[in-house]
């Protein structure tokens, strides 16, 4: 039986963009739910990783991006998706780098990262709500830096 | 200490977790050909702003040129930004169901709760600095990333993870 459906369904224009919403709210649901359940919406237990005493975000990170990507690469082998119409993220290697040692730095300082945070606020840790606002503002200041004329995101392709 | 004495609570067993978000990842791939992100809703909800504020100001701006190429229409109606609304939703529905629904600031009993906020505020500045640079925080450039075997992704991961541990000596005593 050959149906013929071919991910990514949104790309392949299988699906309508109203479709393609409604089921990034779901997919929005499983993995916050995911997040939460094993305990990403406690920052004492995130950064438990960095001094020995809770080691639960690398063995979740690890095992999440090991199974997508058999995950993929089975898809892919069995026709079911076309890899070269996923996005790949490009590689800026020098901003990547940077970009990765600042977070990491934001990371030990505050506790969280972007998702995390969404998931500690979601369920009332008030730290994990004062960590998005230093993001927004974080973010304002790279864009503001931006509108200056200086695009740092490019110094390497 | 083990994981349930941090909150009192009982957490999902982390492979399984880990699975089950690897799945997450694969069913955003199938279906809309990106993995999950997190800060790019950020950066939508200000240029959603700045439009409001100053429609245009930012039009020369090669960052907005290139975000209004990928994401056409209204900032805040994108793909991204339903996903996030379904993170809150999902968190919410768990922390119910697991009882950790709970208005607090988490810190270890030896800090006070304002040294706490003030750590967690740099942070979030650092983080959401980095996050533009990098083009990515730790699930659009390192989970994702990783999935579809992006060296960046590795990179990202590495980098990020790599800072907060040869960093965590000088911050031990807000943790531990």
């Amino acid at each position: 039986m050959n149906l013929n459906i071919m991910g990514p369904l949104a790309v392949n224009e299988l699906i309508s963009m109203d479709t393609n919403l409604l089921l990034a709210f779901f997919i929005g649901v499983g993995s916050g739910f995911v997040l939460e359940s094993c305990g990403f919406s406690s920052s004492r237990k995130l950064v438990g990783v960095f001094y020995g005493y809770d080691t639960v975000v690398l063995k979740v990170f690890f095992t999440g991006a090991i199974t997508a990507m058999l995950g993929l690469l089975f898809f892919s082998l069995f026709g079911w998706i076309d890899l070269n119409l996923v996005y790949v993220n490009e590689l800026f290697l020098w901003s990547t780098l940077i970009g990765g040692v600042v977070m990491g730095a934001g990371f030990i300082t505050g506790g969280f990262c972007p998702g995390t945070s969404f998931c500690g606020a979601a369920i009332g840790k008030k730290d994990a709500m004062v960590f998005i606002i230093g993001l927004f503002i974080g973010v304002a200041i790279f864009m503001a830096g931006i509108l200056c004329g200086r695009d740092y995101t490019r110094p390497h392709s | 200490m083990k994981d349930k004495n941090i909150s009192g609570t009982r957490y999902l067993n982390p492979y399984l977790s880990g699975v089950l978000l690897g799945l997450v990842v694969l069913l955003a791939n199938f279906i809309s050909g990106r993995g999950v992100r997190a800060s790019g809703a950020i950066k939508s909800a200000i240029v959603a702003g700045a439009e409001i504020l100053a429609p245009h100001h930012h039009g020369n701006a090669a960052f907005y040129k290139e975000y209004a190429a990928m994401h056409t229409g209204n900032p805040l109606n994108s793909w991204l930004v339903y996903q996030t609304i379904g993170v809150l939703a999902g968190v919410f529905l768990s922390g119910v169901i697991a009882g950790r629904l709970k208005l607090k600031t988490e810190h270890p009993p030896h800090i006070t709760s304002r040294r706490r906020l003030v750590f967690a505020l740099m942070g979030g500045i650092l983080f959401g600095f980095g996050s533009q640079l990098g083009r990515g925080c730790t699930s659009g450039s390192a989970l994702s990333g990783m999935a579809v075997l992006s060296l960046g992704g590795f990179i990202s991961m590495m980098a990020i993870f790599g800072t907060a541990f040869a960093l965590a000596y000088f911050f031990r005593k807000n943790w531990i």
